[in-house]
């Protein structure tokens, strides 16, 4: 039962991800970092920065959500054995 | 390291003679060659592997190398020639499938496991599955997808022929010329259609399998995935550190001239960002490639987890490069002479690298057919299952229908189609693909592929999406896609007049197909878009919203959106309770399978278990799972089941009561589902309760054993006070020795009354904190001495050897004098009341930490066994005489020991064996300075 909650969490915060991610890389935030080729670090636009380093965050974030919950299958992979699987099918 | 230098230096003319001027075609035609053979063995190696057993693909990384077949030729060079018009303009199409990705968990696993449970091969099928398996659906989403993809896959044999083209003429940077006018047997795309075609032949259609999968397949394009990566990373790092000083100086350059640095804004990406997003969203979800490799060739659903963010890495990886290579050939070739679609190999060539420009080529080489083999053989499956088979089967004086093995007719075909895809695909770039740029073309077939989209989603969440209403979405969706992108581009390429597009059809303004009722202001993609998916959600919406479902649509929709509470139960078949006449079961039977079937089920049942069915004696449980899942065969798993629980219960039903009992039984499922939750919560609660209860027993038990103890040391002291205050009082002659010493006697139990109601009223007080602590810095070893001479007679009554080690020079520490005097006692004492007489020894140890003050009692009595240790600081807890099993004292020491510590933020336990003494160890933290 745990785990099926876990799961909904990951299902979940991943949800919240998907949505960081439409916030991020929507224009008229994209806007804000636009300065052109005037704005730039270390001679990157900072346009280029802000959209590469978003996109890798939000990976970053993903690999986190989902990294978890294989770590917690494999801790729980003994106990799993013993509950009959359609008790952790359901969603 | 020099000298090798100079070596090499001194070989080149010869050993490595064409590093300097030249890259013979002959070179490059076997180097493609041995790229080629390369994947034709991976594939073979994995099949030989999967044939035996020991999977190649079984593993989430090449899973999500395979989903990176995304990644085309259209990514390889397109992606640079878009970067170069529109800066920042081609991330949309990555950060779209990005964004679906972190949807993957919910949207991805969802079709994963709908197409596992009902076998499904390609979307076409996905779709029509869920609409009532209608052919109809099947066909129509085939006929769109070979209409939308033959374009993409022209496009790649277009990139092909255009980066053999541009490499052959090394080390001469040109405009690639028309490969389309080249001679039909010199045209590089014909063979790679045919190796293409032969590759996907050999390892697409192996064999007809349930699973569809294709092992070998799959880690060829996982192989191509990482070769196109390296390739054009290479040439990215070529660009940024071997030609430009590194990104700051590459960008600094391109800064300078003020066409490029309007690159470096938001605004040359154009209005397209958010409708880009929007489509490669879908595009990646509804490209027939992406479903074959995503969800058809998945083998294990856990897979996804590690994909979820692999391939997003992936694309992330592959892009990274892009705007440095754009920029870096935008500055060197300052003219506009070089195509921007070919600088990945034209900067390679201008530097005079040709190794590495033959690498760049075989990534996009590698890109290219990746996508043609792949795309080619979700086509075939689609073409095979969906379009020629139904209609085969109705032309009844083929008598398909009887034939027993279809299978060696469904490879045929399936190679058919493959010949005939890639056929039709090099015809289409030799006579219209070179109308458009790359992108273009792409993009519109991203744009048909789009038009799945709202029945796919739809009809995984929502059951009231109906066949009819899916029909007419995807029906209009393509029919404005093929209005305002399709047409267009056969107008560009002269097969329609022109004015079609700058005047619209028949000079009516209003229907110009780049801006359809006046909507102008959007890219043309981006137009179609806006068109396409307000005609297909409209219609698929308003259709399904009056129309009635038919029987299966129902249970497919149900089976579909609830396909995680089916599988669910699905598991859990025991055997069937309940009684049904045979002849019932049969009738039942016969309306699905016909007579002639159920009377082969029936018979075939009474052969196996050797009896002769009575039809009015009752069916046993197993002759009813029997039928059921014979029936599940023929009405799926679900609705066998329901069929049969209606028919135990002794009522025949209509399939339209049948439909409400499976949306009863659904329910009935979530109910019990739910009622299972709560039972488990309350067993959990009542657990906890118990444990609680025996707890709370334990303590009452303490509790009475602890009054008992205390009124007998309360009564034997009382006892002798009062019978020797009696004899005092009886007998006022006795001598005065004698008197002193009753009165002694009298005193000395008073005292140890007293004492023993301090120990009760101090622990009361400690455990409710109203102790008054009178805190100060004290001298712990003064504190031993204290308590150590206090005790000094009683250790000499029962000749026990004290001995003290204090530790020199020890600090401080913050407490109560008093009551630390009491902790040394109530410590001592425990010792000695547990030393043997005459042998007895006890040891005070005080040591110095780096924290604080270690003081340890050691005694060489009876020990305290283990399951003692965790209580005996316990009030009320008393460890007892192992002779008598009495308790030894009042059991209060210990607990108002624990309570002073504590209190002083030290801690204290006990080590022992039993046998060989117990040591009662404190360690109080110094004061803090």
């Amino acid at each position: 039962m745990a785990r099926m909650r876990d799961q909904n969490r990951d299902g979940e915060r991943l949800g919240a991800v998907f949505l960081l991610g439409l916030i991020l890389f929507n224009p008229l935030l994209v806007q804000i970092f636009d300065g052109g080729a005037d704005v730039a670090l270390f001679g990157v636009p900072l346009l280029y920065l802000y959209l590469f380093i978003g996109w890798a965050v939000l990976i970053g974030l993903m690999a986190v959500v989902t990294e978890r919950t294989s770590a917690h299958a494999g801790a729980t992979r003994e106990a799993r054995s013993t509950i009959p699987e359609d008790h952790l099918v359901d969603r | 390291m020099p000298e090798q230098r100079v070596k090499l230096d001194r070989l080149s003319p010869r050993t490595i003679w064409w590093i300097d001027d030249m890259l013979p075609g002959w070179l490059i035609v076997v180097a493609s060659f041995g790229y080629v053979s390369l994947l034709f063995a991976i594939a073979y190696y994995g099949d030989r592997r999967a044939d035996r057993g020991r999977s190649l693909v079984a593993s989430p990384y090449i899973y999500a190398l395979s989903i990176a077949v995304y990644c085309t030729a259209w990514t390889f060079y397109g992606s640079v020639g878009r970067a170069a018009s529109s800066g920042v303009g081609f991330l949309p199409i990555y950060l779209g499938p990005t964004l679906t990705f972190a949807l993957g968990w919910i949207v991805l696993r969802k079709m994963i496991r709908i197409s596992k449970v009902h076998h499904i091969t390609s979307i076409a099928d996905f779709i029509s599955s869920r609409y009532g398996k209608s052919h109809l659906l099947g066909g129509l989403v085939t006929i769109i997808a070979v209409v939308g993809i033959m374009p993409y896959i022209s496009l790649q044999l277009k990139a092909v022929s255009a980066s053999f083209i541009v490499l052959l003429h090394y080390p001469e940077v040109t405009i690639p010329g028309s490969p389309a006018r080249m001679p039909l047997f010199g045209d590089t795309a014909l063979w790679v259609a045919v190796l293409m075609a032969v590759f996907s032949i050999l390892f697409g259609t192996r064999h007809i399998d349930a699973t569809e999968h294709h092992e070998g397949l799959v880690a060829a394009i996982a192989f191509e995935s990482v070769v196109k990566l390296i390739a054009f990373i290479s040439v990215g790092l070529f660009v940024s550190f071997g030609v430009f000083d590194g990104f700051g100086d590459l960008f600094g350059q391109a800064a300078a001239v003020p066409e490029l640095a309007r690159l470096m804004t938001m605004d040359a990406a154009g209005t397209d960002w958010v409708p880009l997003t929007l489509l490669a969203m879908m595009a990646i979800m509804c490209l027939p490639r992406q479903f074959q490799v995503t969800v058809v060739e998945n083998v294990d659903e856990s897979h996804l987890n590690k994909a979820i963010w692999l391939f997003p890495l992936y694309l992330l990886l592959i892009n990274l490069f892009v705007l440095p290579i754009a920029f870096g050939g935008l500055l060197r070739f300052p003219d506009g002479g070089v195509d921007a679609d070919t600088f990945v190999l034209a900067l390679p060539m201008a530097e005079q690298r040709p190794g590495l420009a033959l690498f760049a080529f075989i990534g996009g080489l590698s890109a290219a057919t990746g996508m043609v083999i792949v795309a080619t053989v979700a086509l075939s499956t689609m073409i095979c299952n969906d379009l020629a088979m139904p209609a085969l089967l109705r032309f009844a004086w083929l008598h398909l229908a009887e034939h027993k093995d279809l299978s060696g007719l469904l490879l045929g075909i399936r190679r058919a189609a493959i010949g005939f895809i890639l056929l039709f695909g090099y015809l289409y770039f030799r006579l219209i693909g070179e109308s458009y740029a790359l992108v273009s073309i792409g993009l519109v077939s991203f744009a048909a592929a789009a038009q799945f989209a709202p029945a796919i989603l739809g009809g995984m969440y929502w059951k009231g999406a109906s066949r009819r209403g899916a029909v007419a979405g995807i029906s209009a969706g393509f029919l404005v896609w093929g209005y305002t992108l399709l047409l267009p581009s056969f107008a560009r390429s002269g097969w329609l007049p022109v004015t079609f597009i700058d005047n619209g059809p028949f000079g009516i303004e209003l229907l110009k197909p780049y801006a359809l009722f006046g909507l102008q202001g959007l890219g043309h993609i981006s137009h179609a878009l806006f068109w396409c998916l307000l005609a297909n959600v409209g219609a698929y919406i308003s259709v399904s919203l009056v129309d009635r479902q038919s029987i299966i649509e129902r249970i497919q929709a149900t089976l579909f959106v609830e396909v995680f509470r089916q599988t669910s139960t699905g598991a859990r078949s025991g055997l069937w309770q309940g009684t049904v006449a045979v002849t019932d079961l049969r009738g039942m039977a016969e309306r699905f399978l016909g007579r002639e079937r159920t009377d082969e089920v029936f018979g075939e049942y009474a052969r196996r278990r050797g009896l002769t069915l009575v039809s009015t004696a009752n069916a046993d449980g197993e002759l009813v799972q029997f039928v059921e899942r014979r029936l599940a065969g023929a009405i799926g798993a679900a609705s066998a089941r329901v069929m049969v629980a209606s028919t135990l219960k002794g009522e025949g039903v209509g399939l339209e009561e049948i439909m409400q009992i499976l949306d009863e039984t659904s329910q009935v499922l979530e109910y019990s589902r739910q009622l299972e939750l709560k039972s488990k919560e309350l067993e959990q609660a009542s657990s906890e309760l118990k444990a609680a209860n025996e707890r709370l027993t334990e303590l009452d038990q303490l509790k009475d054993d602890f009054l008992s103890t205390v009124t007998h040391e309360l009564r034997t002291p009382l006892t002798s006070i009062r019978s020797f205050s009696e004899i005092l009082h009886d007998t006022p002659d006795l001598d005065l020795s004698e008197r002193q010493h009753f009165l002694s006697i009298i005193i000395r139990e008073s005292e140890r009354l007293t004492r023993l109601i301090n120990q009760v009223l101090d622990l009361t007080k400690i455990e409710r904190g109203r102790m008054e602590w009178q805190m100060s810095d004290v001298d712990l070893c003064e504190v031993i001495d204290h308590a150590v001479s206090s005790l000094h007679h009683l250790f000499e009554e029962k000749s026990i050897a004290v001995d003290v080690n204090l530790a020199a020079d020890v600090p401080p520490i913050r407490g109560d004098r008093d009551q630390l005097i009491q902790l040394a006692i109530n410590l001592l004492s425990n010792a000695e009341k547990f030393c043997p007489c005459d042998t007895g020894k006890v040891t005070i140890d005080l040591e110095t930490g780096a924290t604080g003050l270690t003081v340890s009692v050691a005694d060489n009595g009876p020990g305290i066994p283990l399951q003692e240790q965790e209580h005996i600081f316990e009030k009320f807890h008393q460890a007892r005489s192992e002779n008598t099993g009495n308790p030894m004292g009042s059991g209060l020491g210990l607990a108002i020991c624990r309570g002073i510590v504590e209190h002083l933020g030290g801690r204290i336990w006990v080590q022992s064996e039993p046998g060989n003494g117990a040591t009662f160890i404190v360690n109080i933290p110094y004061a803090r300075v």
